[in-house]
């Protein structure tokens, strides 16, 4: 038994799904779903809003219960650790909240069902900065502290993992800074934090890897350097005075060009490809520059067609 | 285990709702037995001093519902769960909380109806009599029957998961359904959960009161049914929260 919890303890990788699906009425909601979550990484679980995140969130805290495949948590599942807040601090909406109960007699009863000391109540508190609130009901609270409630209920038992769903959402730009810049402190003291956003440019910042789903199935599991790099689309911008004689050249290379105002938009061509048919053509360019996808360009053909609820027409043009 | 039940005692007190519960049952107790004390002829027993906590059984039952129902309604029931993946623990810890408060509660809801009827009859021409037999039934028989509305309450709570639901359905339970029944079938009332458990805190028994009393089951094996019945409500209640998303 020993030798087994130490191999858990060493395997890297925290939060483990296999092949998670959960169906609700004739709706697959999660769709044999298998991914990982490095130790000690920020991990970005993103897709488009329906895709499934919170669903998954839920299965791997034991909340919903799957109709096939399950989660682990440092190698345990969720039904088998004693005192779970230890090891994984959670925060899936932060309005699951009594409105007449104070803000610290919340937390307080939450740390009490894990044995956590009372002291370690008024540590989270001034740790999120709701000291001076604490006394009040939580009736009262904004979004905003709502949400800074539940991170503090999250760090109750100083979890190595915390999981939390859409923690920006609905937040004013200083709500969203500050959580921004809480996430930043707590991988910064080497927690594995699994944070879900249907927005990757919230992601693109902090995360280290990514867990991309849509429709309930796993799209890629990347970071964000691959992500973009392999997106495929990248195109490259060629420029020089003979538009024509590059456009025969590079289309009779196998290149395929669109134009871009005065420039060539090539695709199919990696620049140093296209530099030697310049050169063994002697055409003379003024510039040639690969451009890589956008992160939400990258995001939006991975998920395309995964969204639940999709704009017609040229709202889905992005600005 | 022990973490769970401080944990839901903790929850216990610290919501608006139970509090106000507590007062009003209070209330009800103290003003019933005051009531009663202006409304008896020359001699008052205890269970005249009693009928108002009889009467607060009803917010017992209430509580019971609550107590389980609004961790639903606000899905403070994902915290919860999340922190004590274990929901059998939860709910037992929930289950013996509410059986502790229900037993302090009427104890102090009985000294508290007691002591306001002694005042009263102080200064009416009325004599408290608070001795002789059957006295100890009332006493021990009303911790019983608050107890037992309150498993059944939380019964109803684990089936139901919705407060407002659970509260109507136990309302309506004991005064319309059981009471319209009473009237069509006098001899099946020893079968219903509450009306059935009339012996079990009664200061005289159904059968000593005449050839017309309704019958009853015995005081024991009344409770014992009523209790069987509340139990397997929680069981029902048990797997249903078991085996259903959070």
């Amino acid at each position: 038994m020993r030798a087994t919890d130490r191999r858990i303890r060493n395997d890297s990788r925290v939060i483990r799904s296999e092949g998670l699906t959960k169906r609700f009425g004739g709706r697959t909601a999660v769709d044999d779903l298998t991914f990982e979550v490095r130790s000690g990484t920020v991990t970005g679980f993103l897709g488009p809003n329906g895709a499934g995140k919170s669903t998954t969130m839920r299965m791997i805290m034991g909340l919903d219960v799957p109709d096939a495949g399950g989660s682990t948590l440092n190698g345990r599942r969720i039904h088998d650790l004693d005192t779970p807040m230890r090891e994984v601090g959670v925060l899936l909406d932060a309005g699951y909240l009594h409105p007449t109960r104070r803000a610290h007699h919340h937390l307080w009863a939450l740390a009490a069902s894990n044995g956590i000391p009372r002291s370690r109540v008024d540590e989270v508190l001034a740790l999120v900065g709701l000291t001076e609130v604490a006394d009040q009901r939580v009736g009262k609270f904004s979004l905003g502290m709502k949400q800074r409630l539940g991170i503090a209920a999250a760090l109750l038992g100083d979890p190595s993992i915390i999981i939390l769903d859409e923690p920006a959402n609905g937040l004013d730009p200083e709500g969203v800074h500050w959580i921004r810049t809480f996430l930043s402190y707590l991988a910064g003291q080497g927690r594995t934090v699994f944070v879900s956003s249907h927005l990757l440019s919230e992601m693109a910042l902090m995360a280290d890897d990514l867990v991309i789903i849509g429709g309930g199935r796993l799209i890629a599991e990347t970071d964000v350097r691959s992500l973009t790099a392999n997106a495929g689309g990248g195109s490259v911008i060629v420029r020089g005075p003979d538009r024509i004689g590059l456009r025969r050249a590079i289309t009779g290379a196998g290149g395929e060009v669109a134009d871009e105002g005065d420039a060539l938009a090539v695709v199919g061509m990696d620049a140093a490809a296209i530099g030697r048919v310049a050169h063994e053509a002697q055409l003379e360019l003024h510039e040639l520059a690969p451009r890589s996808t956008s992160l939400e360009d990258a995001f939006l053909q991975l998920t395309a067609g995964a969204q639940e609820y999709r704009t017609a027409g040229p709202a889905e043009e992005p600005s | 285990m022990i973490h769970q039940m401080r944990s839901e005692w903790i929850k216990f007190r610290t919501v608006r709702s139970t509090v106000v519960l507590m007062v009003l049952a209070v209330v009800l107790a103290v003003g019933v037995a005051v009531l009663a004390g202006f409304l008896v002829d020359s001699t008052m027993r205890i269970d005249d001093a009693l009928a108002g906590v009889q009467v607060a059984s009803l917010l017992i039952l209430v509580l019971g519902v609550q107590i389980v129902g609004q961790e639903y309604r606000f899905a403070t029931i994902r915290p919860t769960f999340s922190a004590t993946p274990r929901r059998g623990r939860v709910i037992l810890a929930k289950l013996v909380v509410l059986c502790v408060v229900t037993t302090v509660a009427s104890v102090a809801l009985m000294a508290l109806s007691v002591l306001s009827a002694w005042l009263v009859t102080r200064f009416q021409d009325v004599r408290l009599v608070l001795s002789g037999p059957g006295v100890g039934r009332v006493i021990i028989g009303t911790v019983v029957v608050l107890v037992i509305h309150a498993i059944l309450g939380f019964g109803v709570g684990c089936i139901v998961r919705q407060p407002i639901a659970g509260i109507v359905i136990v309302l309506v339970w004991v005064t319309v359904i059981e009471g319209i029944l009473i009237g069509l079938l006098p001899e099946a009332v020893k079968w219903f959960p509450i009306a059935g458990m009339t012996n079990v805190n009664a200061l005289v028994l159904q059968r000593d009161r005449g050839p017309d009393a309704v019958e009853l089951l015995g005081p024991v094996a009344a409770a014992l049914y009523s209790a069987s019945i509340a139990c397997a409500l929680v069981a029902i209640g048990w797997l249903r929260i078991r085996t259903s998303d959070a």
